[in-house]
């Protein structure tokens, strides 16, 4: 049994489904008790403060659960999907509903008859990592609104899969690399999740997403709708995160389907033995980046999501911008880490700020905030990852300390 | 209008069915302060293990890296698959065993949420256990929303576990103690029911946030009797009342003189004391005054969030000849805010109620662009162009006439240099 005392524990699966869908005008209803929702957008949605209804709790009470009340439940989410004009509804489940059975498809299904709005369920619980209620969340917005090319249609333009604000943070640290997939001469044509700048619809370029003719993933939650995609429309894909100098030129090699150019190394790193603590893409881009760019011998990885999917590409997969190191460990379990980053050869450590409660011996500490561990505890904290930003950002930590 | 879904007049609002039904929890910011385990780590020398499914416990884990009480809270994740088999038990008595034989806490609140209340999950066997094998005493509680409305709160369940440290102590009745239950912020004690006590020779004062030690929480027990000033207390003062004679006072955090007046009335007869508060009165009265002025001609919202009803604080505002404009409030009513609900139906029949979880409120601000001050972090919210007033209970506590003069004068200091209500919430931390 995980025991968690200095750290919080990871966010779980309803938080990535309101992370996912959060900015596409819908009604999300977690369905379980009050708090809930309430606490997804206190402490871990930076797009509800004085926002509109988006993420909702049932409020379910013990009579409800012991009597059903389905009925007055899917009443009461009509009922509010109407008034409000909200564009589709999705259910996501909690421990509650896990527990006792409740019938959320069924519910979508009613729901959906009575509101003639899309509806989808997302089955969740209470204990999955958040990337696999975002990746449910996406593939059930890509069911409900994803239409297929023409058979002939030619085929433009990158989707990004995985962007959400849990994993890469604000939208402002992504934009380096939105930016540098259209300076690469390829249209964006979706970003999960975000709508388009621009449109009216905000499930526009959702629907336009088949007509990619690749999808770019950042973040773990991106790489089943990536196999869906490549499934269902023949969409290739590459998995990676573009951090420091090393990582944009590689990324950019990896869009072109060119080689990349020759790695070289800085000539005298500012630590010996560096730990990175996070999500498994960009803590592979930050361990790259950290190669290359700045020379560092051993960096090892510890993923705290599962990261088989990233080393177990499937038949779409033109490329992945990390490779499992002999020491990289995947597990979130706060002994575990504490142990690993209170190593005597470790002299650095790129991790969410929580983490620094962990250490019990000095070491070079460069903040990376992981909002779904922190969440509004870091989320206005000034930092970067992506592209020359990213290098810039640690470069700055790097060099302040060999100052 | 969404807006008018989520609102009543309070001409209209004479029972809790007239109060506007939200059709799904609207997450307005209207629950601040006492979760449920700051409340268990009120009591001194404990320490509050969690075991539940790992999104329930991320909430709890917020608050306690916000609020910095980490400290002495642990979390045990427990898979809903495990629960749901029973699986959980061994585990998690293992789990409290191991963090016991590190910490030298004499309590262990054991709090476990919705799920194992639902599953009626049987604890008994593992607190026997535990409290064999640690020599500590293990007590359990809920952190369980599921059960809102239907029992006692979680937060008052876990004040009023309390109890169990009292009820075998022998009392030897004090004269010239008082206990003064429901207080987080501790009173100080240069403020003025402290001083107004001590003058009339109730000379121990004894609050659970300034106890020391569970041997000085223990002697509670022969206090004269209890002053309750918040109503989370009034389980514990029931069971000290009932099951130890010790009589209890309620006093709620009021901001009105006229019902300040009240309680020192009740006060005085509860300890059967001349309690002598006219020089507070007077001063408070001279202080006021022109604080009172410069809120002339401004419109007023009070939210939910405060330290204190938002109806007695409505009350208070319209005595002081000022404009109350709203009220945003959940649908909770505390027994004794029907009789201030009444006097306002009288005295303000205008003002608008609206229910703060309401989905249709969220994100509306311009109904209320109007609004000049807005007290509590959740009707700033909505108030957008207001200044904000937090009166949080995680600010000063204070009781008494110093407390409306408080609230004034926090009036005037927001209207002079603004804080946010962004920053009141993610700064300051005054709304979880």
């Amino acid at each position: 049994m995980k025991e968690f005392h200095k750290l919080l524990p990871l966010a779980t699966g309803y938080f990535g489904v309101s992370s996912a869908l959060y900015a596409f005008d819908g009604l999300i209803v977690v369905y379980g008790p009050a708090g809930g929702a309430w606490h997804i957008n206190i402490e871990d949605e930076p797009r509800w403060y004085r926002g509109p209804a988006t993420v909702v709790g049932a409020g379910l009470r013990e009579m409800d659960v012991i009597l059903g009340n389905e009925g007055k439940f899917i009443e009461n989410i009509a009922r509010v999907a109407t008034q409000l004009e909200r564009r589709f509804v999705a259910l996501a489940g909690t421990p509650i509903s896990e527990i006792i059975g409740t019938d959320l498809r069924g519910f979508s299904r009613t729901l959906e008859a009575q509101t003639n709005k899309p509806v989808f369920m997302v089955p969740t619980a209470g204990s999955e990592p958040y990337p696999e209620g975002a990746a449910k969340a996406f593939l059930a917005l890509a069911g409900k609104f994803m239409r297929a090319p023409a058979a002939n249609a030619p085929r433009r333009g990158v989707n990004v899969l995985g962007a959400i604000h849990l994993s890469c943070g604000r939208e402002e640290h992504m934009q380096p690399v939105l930016d540098a997939i259209e300076a690469a001469g390829l249209p964006l044509v979706a970003v999960f999740s975000a709508p388009r700048p621009g449109e009216e619809d905000p499930l526009a370029a959702i629907r336009r997403a088949p007509e990619a003719e690749l999808n770019v993933v950042v973040s773990t939650s991106g790489i089943p709708l990536a196999e869906f995609m490549r499934a269902a429309y023949g969409t290739p894909y590459v998995v990676g995160m573009p951090v420091g100098l090393r990582g944009r030129d590689e990324f950019l090699a990896l869009l072109r389907r060119e080689n990349a150019p020759t790695q070289t190394m800085a000539a005298r790193p500012a630590c010996r033995h560096a730990v990175v603590v996070g999500e498994p893409v960009l803590s592979h881009g930050i361990r790259r980046c950290l190669r290359a760019d700045f020379g560092v011998p051993r960096i090892d990885v510890v993923s705290v999501l599962p990261d088989e999917a990233l080393f177990a590409p499937g038949k779409g997969c033109l490329g992945v911008m990390a490779e499992r190191g002999a020491h990289d460990i995947s597990t979130d379990d706060e002994a575990a880490i504490a142990a690993l980053l209170n190593d005597p050869d470790v002299d650095c450590v790129v991790a969410d700020p929580c983490y620094a409660a962990l250490l019990e011996r000095k070491s070079l500490f460069v903040p990376m905030p992981h909002i779904a561990m922190s969440a509004r505890l870091n989320w206005d904290m000034p930092y970067e990852y992506a592209l020359e930003k990213g290098h810039e950002y640690l470069a700055a930590k790097l060099h302040a300390a060999r100052a | 209008m969404h807006v008018e879904n989520a609102c009543v007049s309070i001409k209209n609002l004479s029972s809790r069915e007239d109060f506007p039904f939200a059709p799904l929890e609207g997450v307005g910011p209207n629950l601040a302060g006492w979760g449920v385990i700051e409340t268990c780590l009120l009591l001194p020398e404990s320490l509050c293990v969690m075991a539940g499914p790992s999104a329930c416990l991320r909430h709890s884990a917020f608050m306690a890296h916000a609020r910095g009480f980490t400290d002495r809270f642990h979390m045990l994740c427990v898979p809903e698959l495990d629960m749901t088999l029973g699986n959980h038990l061994a585990e998690v008595e293992r789990g409290v065993r191991d963090i016991a034989a590190r910490r030298p806490e004499k309590v262990i609140f054991l709090i476990v949420g919705c799920p194992d209340y639902i599953l009626g999950t049987d604890f008994t066997g593992v607190i026997h256990r535990l409290e064999q094998s640690t020599g500590r005493r293990i007590i359990l509680g809920a952190m369980a929303p599921i059960t809102i409305g239907l029992k006692d709160s979680p937060f008052t369940s876990a004040y009023t576990a309390f109890f169990g440290f009292l009820q075998h102590e022998k009392r030897h009745v004090d004269p010239d103690a008082v206990n003064i239950l429901g207080t987080f912020m501790p009173l100080s004690e240069s403020g003025e029911l402290y001083q107004v006590l001590r003058n009339a020779g109730v000379v121990r004062i004894r609050q659970i946030p300034l106890c020391r030690d569970l041997t000085e929480f223990a002697r509670m027990a022969d206090a004269r009797a209890s002053l309750v000033l918040h109503p989370l207390a009034n389980g514990l003062a029931g069971r000290m009342e009932k099951e130890m004679d010790i009589p209890q006072c309620f006093t709620p955090t009021s901001y009105g003189f006229s019902a300040i007046d009240g309680e020192y009335a009740k006060m005085n007869a509860a300890l059967d004391r001349e309690l002598d508060a006219s020089p507070w009165r007077k001063a408070a009265e001279a202080a006021a005054a022109p604080l009172v002025e410069r809120l002339r001609g401004k419109s007023l919202a009070v939210g939910c969030s405060i330290n204190g009803s938002p109806y007695e604080l409505a009350l208070a505002l319209l005595e002081f000849g000022l404009d109350v404009r709203a009220i945003f409030a959940r649908g909770t009513f505390k027994p004794y805010e029907w009789d201030l609900i009444g006097r306002l139906r009288e005295q303000a029949p205008g003002v608008r109620v609206y229910n703060v979880s309401h989905p249709n409120l969220c994100g509306e601000t311009e109904a209320f662009d109007d609004i000049d001050v807005a007290y509590g972090v959740d009707a700033g919210l909505f108030c957008a162009r207001a200044a904000n007033v937090p009166l949080s209970r995680y600010q000063e506590q204070k009781h008494g006439y110093e407390n409306a003069v408080w609230m004034l004068e926090r009036t005037c200091e927001a209207l002079d240099h603004p804080v946010s209500n962004h920053d009141w919430i993610y700064t300051h931390n005054f709304l979880i």
